[in-house]
């Protein structure tokens, strides 16, 4: 443009953005050229028109900004100007901001500390350098790694834990490794099965069709997973797949909750707008756990526009995750509602937006039943000594399995905070929780000796039995054993494991309910049992709920789901859940 | 001679005698080994509808039924010769109804000012009488111009804002000369875009062939609805031309991820803004792109920046309010601090990010090179072109890996 003309194009620039109606429009005219008596209507146009026209002349013609020299970027985002709320070492650690603490100044107690009770980004950070440094431990420090990661059952760093685990000599690494291996496979079948969906030799989507304790795996690992699969999982997750209904692609969003996978960013975002509350949810609940700068504006975006509140409350606690926390008055108001879907989305906003503040009237929430288990999960994320009288007062109501295990996983997070901030537990607190070990043993009924080597006896034939493929006599020979030794559980475990290994779930589930009612405890600590079980009530259910008894299925999830699964797979935990979810929806 | 034009022509000049109303005509047509039947109807506003029973409103047994047709006409009006380029079906009555709501939104936002027009009674009203007048739901060009608009207008950006009015001024003008019987080509073409549907016959689509075309893009916009409209930007790996594949979010579209490779037996490519409309109708999908496609994404890429200024100008010009350039650059440097990309060829383009793709591009740069990157055009008022990212082609350990920006 020339420059005799540019004062001119910014006088009209200044009219056209000031509006005709704020001042005198002659001078417009006048600049345009046009007569007084020229209506508005001529003005607008003839505005609209020649700074267009000026514009576009313009467009493009002015050089590219200069190409600075490699190496000169400042830093200057927005998380390095960041100030952290809290000033203890805990508040510090892997925060971005101006005075972060990196893991790797850290030694190895407090990080294994941090990955029993940081927040999810010291969690992963932790088990990263935890990983980096295992060449460097010695015996009795990679006996301590082996430990802690024994205890870690969250499905949030599930991924995380298996990675450090692979990397560990002895039994726990081949173990890992093997489930690594299995995995592969898994996806290797998973991209063949893809490649024919797309292909269209196959018109079920592949991934809908796995069971669902495969697919929780498969997808807790998406970090893992090749391009390909995640660009399927994105046709899915958006409808343009052709053939997956609204409910498959909830289901999925569901499956991906824990997957953290920044390739999911663009696909998981425009789910945020797309109209459905419980869409909206679980793509928030799925970003919340991925660490990328994408994310927060997306969400940020999403919480300033929408007015339903359980879906807003989920958004805010997303945000939270991501170290923003405006939503945290809205969130707090929502905790006096009646309604306890929406005071279980402000708890669940709450574990990551709470600080110490919020303990006491999170904790008042645990005398109501239907909102205990997610308090207790809140007051593990806060992290807050004074929880710990109230979840031992629950902890002596309860009776249910599930539940006394979150307590237990919630008591020890909280005091591993509390140490990392160098503070103390309550001295009084302390003693309870000694004395909380001290467990009331039940009366059993006694069985005389003969009995006993009569039925181990019957307990080894039946094994032995077993062990060369004769299932029936070796089946009836441990129902013999269990005869004879009516509290002794091992012989209904040995055939509930024995119909599970052989896809009969529902017998499998009858013997494992006749275990339970024997020895509950014994069958809760022991990993083998354990998985077998939650895998067997979660195969059962899908069997049910194909059959169209969604009731029954609903039962089932919410009997395993009672029992202290802490051993079992992270994976078939959390599709236990999700499915017991899906069908309280449906119902 | 325009077949559909003719066909309907024909239709219509049955009326001229009192005695005899053909509305619709029914071919039993025989072609490619099928035998289909293809119904042409006349419609109230005066535009032709074509279906086949196969359900295809398009194909060889619909252009069969309309050559016969042609035929007769021009056997009838043997002066009928020569292209002519249709008005699209929407009647003159109210399309005049449009074009004056269309002037009294222009009016309303400059009376007010583009900072403080948003969210203003009479500009609201306004909006909602061009919607009103445009009937539901509304044209796909005119509903991209108000999600475009209200989008501006909530940023106060003078600069976009003039162009955008500028478009719908042309578009009131274009409408009167319309109803005056003195339109050019031009004209018409300009108006298609605007008021067409896809589903019209008489838009004088191409189609397009056996070809193979890379998802580079893909990303939500504002139609009237916000985040209602979803374009899938499709590279034409021979020629290097950037389509775009439009869906409402209702409506499904093409199957498959972005990115994924597309191979179209038969398209129909709209003409119209920058950059073209595109609907595959016969297709396969691969979403395991090889690395030798992605080698050819890379040749088609622009090599400098020299050419996309004229470019820009020139998509602009042709349609003021709707094209949305985009292009794909090749990158010899990137530096998201400073916003600037280096091509081959030596010379910069400066890039604008939405907020965290910078962070995004950053972090990726860092551990490897990025090759290209596909993105929006836009020019700053200081009349800098700039690249707005959408997805990068990253040089992993001499592959290339596809990240999908935003």
């Amino acid at each position: 443009m020339s420059s005799r003309f540019e004062p001119k194009v910014q006088r009209l620039a200044a009219a056209l953005e000031a509006g005709l109606g704020a001042g005198e429009a002659a001078p417009v005219r006048d600049e345009l050229g046009l007569s007084d008596e020229a209506e508005d209507r001529v003005v607008a146009r003839s505005l609209v028109q020649i700074l267009a026209a000026c514009h576009l002349a313009e467009a493009g013609r002015a050089e590219g900004p200069p190409m600075p020299p490699p190496g000169s970027a400042e830093e200057t985002n927005e998380e390095s100007q960041l100030v952290p709320a809290d000033s203890s070492l805990l508040g510090r650690i892997e925060t971005g901001g101006r005075d972060t603490i990196v893991v790797d100044e850290l030694d190895l107690t407090t990080l294994l500390g941090l990955v029993r009770a940081g927040t999810l980004r010291q969690r992963r950070a932790a088990l990263r350098s935890v990983g980096e440094r295992l060449d460097s431990l010695s015996r009795e420090q990679a006996r301590l790694v082996v430990q802690t990661l024994e205890t870690i059952r969250d499905v949030e760093i599930d991924e995380d834990v298996a990675r450090v685990r692979e990397k560990l000599g002895g039994p726990v690494g081949r173990k890992a490794r093997a489930e690594r291996e299995r995995w592969r496979r898994a996806v290797t079948e998973l991209e063949e099965a893809i490649d024919t969906f797309w292909t269209g030799e196959q018109t079920v989507e592949p991934i809908s069709d796995l069971p669902g304790d495969e697919r929780a795996l498969l997808l807790l690992r998406a970090r893992e997973l090749p391009d390909c699969v995640v660009y399927h999982v994105t046709a899915v997750l958006e409808g343009d797949d052709g053939v997956s209904s609204r409910e498959d692609r909830r289901a999925l969003l569901e499956s991906i909750r824990y997957a953290g996978d920044a390739r999911l960013v663009p696909s998981l975002i425009a789910l945020l707008h797309s109209g459905s509350s419980a869409i909206v949810q679980e793509a928030a609940r799925a970003l919340r756990r991925i660490d990328d700068p994408r994310v927060r504006p997306g969400l940020r975006q999403a919480y300033d526009r929408n007015v339903v509140e359980v879906t807003r409350t989920v958004l805010a606690g997303a945000l939270g995750g991501h170290g923003d926390k405006r939503g945290l008055d809205y969130v707090r108001e929502l905790l006096d509602r009646e309604d306890v879907e929406v005071r279980s989305a402000a708890l669940e906003a709450l574990e990551t937006l709470g600080g110490p503040e919020d303990t006491e009237r999170v904790a008042a929430l645990l005398e109501d039943r239907r909102l205990a288990a997610q308090a207790v999960t809140t007051l593990a994320r806060i992290g807050d000594g004074r929880a710990l009288p109230a979840l031992r007062a629950l902890e002596r109501r309860t009776k249910v399995s599930a539940m006394l295990g979150a307590i237990d996983e919630a008591r020890a997070a909280i005091l591993t905070r509390l140490e990392l901030r160098g503070e103390e537990a309550d001295a009084s607190v302390e003693e309870e929780e000694a004395g909380a070990i001290q467990k009331v043993e039940e009366k059993r009924p006694v069985t005389s000796f003969g009995a006993k080597v009569r039925a181990l006896r019957y307990f080894l034939m039946g094994q032995l039995w077993i062990a060369f493929g004769g299932a029936r006599p070796g089946i009836a020979r441990l129902e013999r054993a269990a005869q004879l030794r009516p509290e002794w559980a091992r012989p209904w475990v040995a055939i509930a494991m024995t119909y599970a290994r052989r896809r009969l779930h529902a017998k499998a589930l009858a013997a494992f309910r006749r275990a339970i009612e024997i020895d509950r405890r014994m069958i809760e600590r022991n990993p083998i049992f354990v998985r077998a079980l939650a895998q067997c009530f979660l195969r059962r259910a899908e069997q049910v709920e194909r059959e169209g008894r969604r009731d029954v299925a609903r039962g089932l999830l919410g009997e395993v789901l009672d029992l202290d699964l802490r051993r079992a797979p992270s994976a078939v935990r959390f599709e236990l859940q999700r499915r017991r979810k899906a069908l309280q929806r449906a119902a | 001679m325009n077949l559909i034009v003719a066909a309907r022509e024909l239709l219509a000049g049955f009326d001229e005698s009192p005695a005899s109303e053909v509305r619709s005509a029914t071919f039993e047509v025989s072609c490619e080994g099928r035998t289909e039947l293809v119904t042409l109807t006349l419609r109230r506003d005066g535009g032709l509808l074509a279906v086949c029973s196969d359900g295809n409103t398009a194909g060889p047994h619909v252009q069969a039924a309309l050559e016969v047709l042609a035929g007769v006409y021009e056997q009838r009006h043997p002066s009928a010769a020569g292209p002519t380029i249709p008005p699209p079906s929407v009647s003159a009555s109210p399309r005049e109804e449009l074009a004056a709501a269309v002037d009294d939104l222009l009016l309303a936002i400059v009376r007010h000012g583009v900072a403080e027009a948003y969210g203003t009674v009479s500009v609201d009203e306004a909006i909602e009488g061009v919607l009103e007048a445009a009937g539901k739901p509304p044209p796909p060009g005119l509903g991209r111009f108000i999600g475009r608009l209200r989008v501006t207008l909530a940023e106060r950006d003078v600069h976009t804002a003039a162009r955008l009015l500028d478009g719908a001024s042309r578009l009131v003008q274009n409408v009167r000369a319309e109803g005056e019987g003195e339109i050019s080509p031009e004209a018409r073409r300009h108006l298609a875009a605007w008021l067409g549907r896809p589903t019209d016959l008489d838009l004088g689509r191409e189609t397009l062939q056996e070809r193979a075309l890379v998802e580079v893009g893909r990303e939500w916009v504002a139609g009237v609805e916000r985040h209602g409209l979803q374009r899938r930007y499709l590279l034409e790996l021979a020629s290097g031309e950037i389509f775009a594949e439009e869906r409402p979010r209702a409506t499904p579209g093409s199957v498959g991820p972005c990115p994924r490779r597309l191979v179209v037996g038969l398209a129909e490519l709209h003409p119209g803004p920058a950059p073209r409309r595109l609907r595959p109708l016969q297709y396969s999908v691969e979403i395991d792109l090889t690395s030798g496609t992605w080698e050819q994404v890379a040749s088609v890429a622009a090599h400098s920046a020299e050419d996309l200024g004229p470019r820009y100008r020139s998509e602009l010009k042709a349609f003021p309010a709707l094209a949305e350039p985009v292009a794909l650059v090749r990158a010899a440097r990137v530096d998201t601090h400073h916003q600037v990309l280096m091509t081959p060829a030596g010379d910069t383009l400066a890039l604008r990010f939405e907020e965290g793709v910078a962070e995004r591009l950053g972090t990726l740069a860092a551990s490897c090179s990025v090759r290209w990157i596909f993105g929006r055009l836009h020019d700053s008022p200081e009349g800098q072109l700039q690249l707005d990212p959408m997805s990068a082609g990253l040089d992993v350990e001499g592959l290339t890996a596809f990240e999908r920006l935003r």
